[in-house]
């Protein structure tokens, strides 16, 4: 398997990490190193895919509590005129 | 709900104004009438039959009414400079409170909505949080909420707004206060979209401020407002008067600098004239949503051809319908720190313009068939109206006057133009000191109450505001030529706009695309018309006397230079060059006003070079926050749908056409289907590529 797709692999993971609000530490380099690691000693076919997959398990990614998008309805109505 | 007697029912403590307001209005009519008359006559002397034959009465006619139409411009400046020069109309509501009443009235609640379609996000976003940042610094953030109410049809577009109300939510810990609500279907345009809101929240709060997607407003004038309607339950809707701010381009700055200077002065004079039965604007207004609901609704016109379907214009027929209920519509230019943007071009100008002309020109049914409507609301009809319907009676006056020239060159003299009186010979008489007379005072009635504007900044000691007093003169010079040359261009697109909107039709030609700067390609096409149509009338008039082309050049030149004239104010660098020689400078621009200067040049949103939609599917949080706000109803078959994300996943979103793109984004099940298999993507192909864009751009972030 070249080199560059083990490469690659930890590159998505890392930037999913990031962009998920997880701050990548040395610890968490380590731990992604080692889902990667885990993940090749399995084959190296759908190397990508299998990381991937794993991610979420390996890291509990933050779920922020999101904001309402609106506030509870409170139908009322708009009148109009008999006439212009 | 209360119905239209419910205003009456409130006691009106400051009603002399009505009186006051009939006496100015009287005052007014009798000043125009005057002045008309005058005009006319001298008319009379300067035409060479005097007005004996139809052709000259036709002059006479087109010309009353456009003299008359500049007198209401020059009296209403007039009083506009009186009432600031006493220190403001004792009729105005800015006069009925101190300052300890004002401060000692309690708040209500008061929603702030920003209906938006399609508009740059950014810069929209960051007018709104400039606006909530001064509520917050004024201390009276809790009594206001906040919506952001979207029309917008792109799923570009719209996802990055509710991504950028996501991210404003949590800089401002707005959360639960801030909301974002989008339409999918634009019924009834943005009077539609603010029904829909009062439909489902309009209950809940007492006032609702009205904003434009280029509106700032400061947080202090909003409590201001909120106090006066507290104080006043009379009043339905109280308008203030927007400065323009954040001009780049040099249109966008001469628009700005006659905003600063001579907007006062007019809105002072208009607002004195119209007391509590003013026009609304549209935005940057505080609304009485009671009333608003239970009687404003605007019915669909039922008509033929443009006088049929959906209110284009809502807001005057709102402040009419809000006047006919007996409510009160105010507009009080004392309301400082209320802000919006002039379009940055000509171009952009001119594609506003014709919407607003439709829209104006549909309000003629409404003065003809609205029943009950106030006679002060149907004259602000009819000030709209003839905003754009003066640009063909101009146009028709240029064309019957070309005639008279051309008759008088090439056809025989009509010795008894008047078939009724042919007793007598009638002799042409031509005099040049009258026909002077004429244009003088045509010119003074226009540019007179410019120099009062300026007289006014310096009595009222603000010449450093505007540069000193030099700039400041060379700048109103300035400001004179290029609104000179303007004049022609706007009168000539605004002819077009309004045989459009009369016959129901589109004239198009081309360049008429919302860009940042104008193109050269694009001005000249888009221009061409016009530079041929006044290249050919200044031949002719060359070719009948050489008089009559100088006469035609003050509108025929300009028109010959609109591309060029296009170009170069659409350019940012000749506004730069301007502001940095200290021309046209506003006061907003020389004292740092953080409202202001915050929504300068906002941060983007998305600082990537991935579209909204794309960072919709690979960001993992947007992700989320798009398939919790995915609707739950289905509008397209699961199996297309799985279709259109295959597709998208393997060529990108660009090969999906609008509707499939919105069909997608708004299903969560796509969404995640489509960030799930966008991450596993290989990095040579489509979205493999896409995230490492991301990538690189995160961990430069």
């Amino acid at each position: 398997m070249p080199y560059h797709e083990v490469e690659e692999t930890l590159a998505r993971a890392l930037t999913y990490l990031r962009l998920s609000g997880i701050r990548v530490t040395p610890e968490v380099a380590r731990r992604a190193l080692r889902l990667v690691d885990s993940a090749l000693e399995e084959g190296e076919q759908r190397l990508l895919a299998r990381v991937m997959e794993r991610l979420p398990d390996t890291f509990p990614l933050p779920e922020e509590a999101l904001p309402p998008q609106t506030p509870p309805l409170h139908h009322a109505s708009v009148h109009y005129a008999d006439s212009l | 709900m209360s119905g239209a007697g419910e205003a009456e029912s409130v006691p009106d403590l400051t009603g002399r104004w009505k009186a006051v307001a009939v006496m100015r209005r009287t005052v007014l009519t009798l000043l125009v009438v005057g002045q008309t008359l005058a005009g006319v006559y001298g008319m009379l002397s300067v035409l060479p039959y005097h007005g004996g034959d139809l052709l000259e009465q036709s002059i006479l006619l087109l010309f009353a009414l456009l003299f008359a139409w500049i007198s209401v411009g020059f009296w209403t400046a007039m009083l506009g400079f009186y009432m600031r020069r006493r220190g403001g109309d004792p009729q105005s509501l800015a006069r009925r409170h101190d300052a300890a009443t004002l401060a000692a009235t309690p708040l209500a609640r008061t929603a702030l909505v920003l209906p938006i379609y399609n508009e740059p996000v950014d810069r929209t976003l960051a007018g709104l949080r400039a606006t909530v940042e001064s509520l917050r610094a004024s201390g009276q953030l809790d009594h206001f909420d906040f919506y952001i109410l979207s029309d917008s049809r792109d799923a570009d577009v719209w996802l990055s707004e509710r991504a950028g109300w996501y991210a404003l939510c949590r800089e401002l810990g707005l959360e639960g206060r801030l909301f974002y609500r989008h339409r999918p279907v634009n019924l009834n345009f943005k009077s539609g979209n603010v029904a829909d809101f009062l439909r489902r929240w309009g209950a809940d709060y007492r006032y609702m401020v009205v904003l434009d997607a280029d509106s700032v407003m400061g947080g202090d004038t909003l409590v201001r407002m909120v106090r006066h309607m507290e104080l006043a339950p009379r009043i339905g809707i109280l308008q203030s008067s927007p400065s323009l701010i954040n001009a780049r381009s040099a249109f966008a700055r001469f628009q700005q600098f006659a905003n600063r200077i001579y907007g006062p002065l007019f809105s002072t004079g208009l607002a004195a004239l119209q007391l509590g039965e003013a026009a609304y604007w549209g935005h940057n207004a505080i609304i009485r949503t009671e009333p608003f609901m239970a009687h404003c609704g605007l019915r669909r016109l039922s008509g033929f051809g443009l006088f049929k379907g959906s209110i284009m214009s809502h807001d005057f027929v709102e402040a009419a319908y809000m006047g006919r209920a007996g409510y009160q519509v105010w507009m009080e230019p004392e309301l400082h720190e209320s802000y919006e943007e002039s379009p940055p071009t000509l171009v952009d100008e001119l594609t506003r313009d014709r919407r607003w002309t439709k829209g104006n020109m549909q309000h003629i049914w409404l003065l003809f068939f609205g029943r009950r409507i106030r006679f002060a609301h149907r004259m602000a009809f009819i000030n709209g109206i003839l905003s754009y319907l003066a640009s063909p009676v101009w146009f028709v006056f240029l064309v019957l006057t070309s005639i008279e020239a051309t008759r008088l060159t090439l056809w025989p003299i009509d010795y008894f133009p008047d078939p009724q009186n042919s007793m007598f010979p009638v002799w042409p008489e031509w005099h040049p000191h009258w026909a002077v007379a004429m244009i003088l005072s045509t010119f003074f009635l226009l540019f007179f109450p410019k120099f009062l504007a300026v007289a006014d900044v310096l009595l009222s000691g603000g010449r450093r505001q505007f540069g000193g007093f030099w700039k400041l003169l060379l700048s109103v010079f300035l400001e004179l030529f290029v609104s000179m040359l303007l004049a022609p261009i706007r009168m000539l697109a605004h002819s077009r706009y309004v045989l459009e909107a009369l016959f129901n039709v589109s004239l198009h030609w081309g360049g008429q695309n919302r860009t940042d700067e104008t193109g050269w390609l694009q001005a000249l096409i888009s221009q061409a018309p016009g530079t041929l149509l006044a290249a050919g009338w200044a031949a002719l008039a060359l070719w009948l006397d050489p008089m009559f082309f100088y006469w035609s050049l003050p509108v025929a030149l300009p028109l010959i230079l609109a591309a060029p004239t296009s170009v170069l104010l659409s350019r940012v660098a000749i506004g730069r060059w301007l502001r940095e020689r200290g021309l046209l400078l506003t006061p907003e621009e020389q004292r740092l006003i953080p409202l202001v200067s915050t929504v300068a040049e906002p941060a983007p949103l998305n600082p990537t070079p991935l579209s909204a939609f794309e960072v919709a599917v690979i960001d993992p949080r947007l992700n989320r926050l798009h398939r919790a706000q995915a609707r739950h109803r289905r509008t397209v078959e699961p199996d297309t749908l799985r279709q259109w994300a295959q597709r998208c996943l393997e060529q990108g979103p660009a090969t999906l056409n609008r509707f499939q793109l919105n069909a997608l984004a708004r299903d969560a099940d796509s969404l995640a289907w489509l960030h799930r298999q966008a991450w596993r993507a290989t990095p040579d192909g489509y979205w493999g590529r896409r995230i490492g864009q991301l990538g690189v751009a995160v961990r430069g972030a």
